[in-house]
């Protein structure tokens, strides 16, 4: 039988000429790739706010891609699925780092990113925190390859002190996640209540993924406390406020709480968050140049209003392109020795990088929800500059220095 | 009491959804991975069509379009498959589970969603001098009621008696003239219509999501380990005992309360692995 042979000669040649074409089409592109991985929760019960935090970061890309890429290099995105769990990070990370995407980005919560920072030195990658607020992250979590974007729960806090001192409750209630971030507020919480002169009289931690929430409420209505603050989290969130309304604990108690003002919820909600207020991070209505030309882009693309999650991506990847532009280098370390003290524009302003703890100092809203231009949004109503929220370094920060 | 009822709320909607699952263990020896998603889509369904036709009607759409699905399944996939080792249903059904989260989140998106609460069962009642929305009064005797019913159809009527006969000795009832295949159908199809009953239910009180499904459906595996696999009175029980459990732990023990019904599962699995009422339909 006839056997079909390739000749060496023309195998090598075919495979120089495929060579030859892959390297005539970079070249045409004429930019290195800055590999960015995301590590996100793309199932579970933090797969909604995890899209919407992706959504933000590969907007960022795609707009600067488009605008010819940045320090020479485009944009390419990974993305790994966390499950929402701490184990799902890691595995997600390696994934990632062993595919060539050393600059990670995105954890919803607050524990994933503290694996993700664990693991970075041995992965030789960086970290920059997308939405995780706990202030571990920048306490005895902090390490040199990780930056945090976000406010972090004291902040969030500082921001609501002026509103709480003006409230005339001594006692209040709190509900927050059983997880690190839940319990960052709850302890924030209670030594701003000290300083002010308040009591929180009762702390209830429902676990992540808690549907009913009836016991908790109730616990809450029979409480003295006339004031509830909340820090819970997508899912929970909206299941919250909704049997909240129907038990009518509005009616007894006035409702607050730390990332509560989000579109997510209100949307899912219809009315029954009106009036409620809260910290607030980002807002469509901020009135900066670059926010509205954001706000325009993004809801030309979209046909909606950029959320806060949506937005947090978008800042957290302005910090990136901060550090790119200024090294023109795609290396972690190069970009993490950037990122440090470096002035960061954003969308809602200018703001430092603090080198000691690798904590974004940005500014902070406090609002109301409410209708502006037809739509039912937070209304920022008190604006706080970085230094009137800003926190102190912790000394449980402790950074090997580069 | 208002610790008992915010546990019979619950319990009465893992009564609604697992007694799906139990049927249709009962029939066809198959653990349906995907009823958490039909409860999902039926959520959907009623999310969709309510606006129109009002939260009842839409409750009774959604029942129509699950049980539809249900005997499609029934028809297209357990019944070729019945031959099979139990592992090959068991792998598909997981794998509809993951598709069904995705086809979701194609037509609907990813946004959480609420259905509002219908305007007549809209109000909250005194009980013990602790306020009580109404509407849970309502999930607590539409579980009720559908058990009842459901019993009462096993019970009391020809095709029941077919259906527990069936998953006592298919081969044997087949033998007797009763067209078994049509019986399974049938059951396959109810199991799955409550499944999307309890999906309209559950919505005003729990937020809509793609991945809203495999949440609760953890929950009615607990209940049918506990309860024991087909047995409908068994998961009646262990579906209040679930609510319950939940309700009380929440309440007095929160450290813990998320453990218990995964200690209680381990030790049943233990010291009486078939659950407390055994595998067969009755």
């Amino acid at each position: 039988m006839k056997s079909l042979r390739i000749k060496p000669r023309m195998t090598s040649t075919t495979v120089c000429l495929f060579l030859s074409c892959i390297a005539l089409a970079n070249a045409q592109d004429g930019l290195k790739e800055l590999k960015v991985g995301i590590i996100t929760s793309k199932t579970g019960t933090l797969a909604f706010p995890g899209a919407e935090g992706e959504r933000g970061i590969r907007f960022a890309g795609e707009e600067i891609n488009g605008k010819g890429g940045v320090g020479g290099f485009k944009v390419v995105f990974a993305t790994q699925d966390d499950e929402g769990t701490p184990e799902g990070a890691r595995r997600g990370g390696e994934k990632l780092t062993l595919d060539g995407y050393k600059i990670l980005a995105g954890p919803v919560t607050s524990s994933n990113t503290i694996v993700l920072s664990t693991q970075l030195e041995r992965w030789g990658a960086m970290l920059i925190g997308t939405l995780g607020q706990s202030d571990k992250l920048i306490g005895d979590s902090c390490t040199r390859r990780m930056f945090h974007t976000t406010n972090t729960d004291s902040i969030n806090m500082s921001s609501m002190t002026p509103w709480l001192q003006g409230r005339s409750e001594a006692e209040i209630a709190f509900v927050g996640l059983d997880y690190a971030w839940g319990h960052d507020v709850g302890l924030a919480l209670e030594k701003t209540a000290a300083r002010l002169g308040k009591k929180v009289v009762s702390s209830e931690f429902p676990p992540l993924g808690t549907k009913d929430f009836a016991p908790y409420i109730q616990k809450l209505q029979a409480s003295p406390a006339k004031l509830v603050v909340t820090a819970l989290l997508s899912q929970e969130m909206i299941n919250f406020i909704q049997q909240a309304n129907s038990f009518g604990l509005a009616k007894d108690k006035t409702i607050t709480g730390i990332a509560m003002l989000q579109k997510q919820y209100i949307d899912a909600t219809g009315t029954m968050m009106t009036g409620l207020s809260g910290d607030i991070d980002y807002s469509p209505l901020i009135e900066t140049k670059e926010n509205k030309k954001f706000v325009s882009a993004w809801t030309t693309k979209y046909n909606q209003l950029p959320s806060r999650n949506e937005a947090e991506g978008y800042i957290m990847m302005q910090a990136l392109f901060a550090a790119v532009g200024k090294t023109k280098s795609s290396d972690p370390v190069e970009i993490s020795k950037a990122l440090e003290g470096e002035e960061i524009p954003t969308i809602i302003g200018t703001f430092k990088m603090r080198a000691a703890d690798h904590q974004l100092l940005r500014a902070k809203w406090f609002g109301t929800i409410g209708v502006k231009d037809g739509v039912l949004q937070p209304i920022p109503t008190q604006d706080f500059a970085p230094a009137a929220v800003e926190v102190q370094v912790s000394p449980d920060c402790r950074m090997v220095r580069w | 009491m208002a610790t008992v009822l915010n546990g019979l709320v619950y319990g009465c909607l893992l009564v609604i959804l697992s007694s799906g699952l139990v049927l249709i263990f009962g029939l066809r020896q198959v653990i349906n991975f995907a009823h958490g998603s039909f409860y999902a889509i039926g959520a959907y369904v009623g999310f969709t069509v309510a606006p129109y036709v009002g939260f009842w009607l839409a409750m009774v759409t959604a029942t129509g379009v699950l049980a539809i699905i249900g005997w499609a399944l029934d028809r297209w996939c357990f019944r070729p498959l019945q031959d099979r080792p139990p592992l090959t249903p068991l792998i598909i059904t997981f794998g509809l589970y993951l598709m069904i989260e995705d086809i979701i989140g194609i037509i609907w998106g990813r946004d959480t969603y609420s259905l509002a609460t219908p305007a007549m069962a809209d109000f909250s009642v005194w009980i013990f001098g602790e306020r009580f929305p109404f509407y849970r009064l309502i999930i607590i005797s539409v579980g009720l009621v559908t058990a009842a019913g459901v019993q009462a159809w096993l019970r009391l009527s020809r095709i029941g008696l077919y259906a527990r006969a069936a998953s006592t000795n298919r081969l044997a009832t087949g033998m007797q003239g009763v067209n078994t295949d049509f019986v399974s159908g049938l059951v396959v199809a109810l199991g799955c219509g409550l499944a999307g009953m309890a999906g309209v239910i559950a919505a005003p009180m729990l937020s809509l999501s793609p991945t809203m499904g495999s949440i609760v459906v953890t929950d009615c595996f607990v209940v049918l380990v506990i309860g024991g696999l087909g047995s409908f009175g068994g998961a009646f029980v262990a579906a209040l005992a679930l609510g319950m459990i939940q309700s009380f732990g929440a309440t007095y023990v929160p450290q813990i309360a998320s453990l218990i019904p995964y200690l209680l599962m381990a030790g049943v699995l233990i010291w009486r692995p078939t659950g407390f009422a055994g595998s067969r339909i009755h």
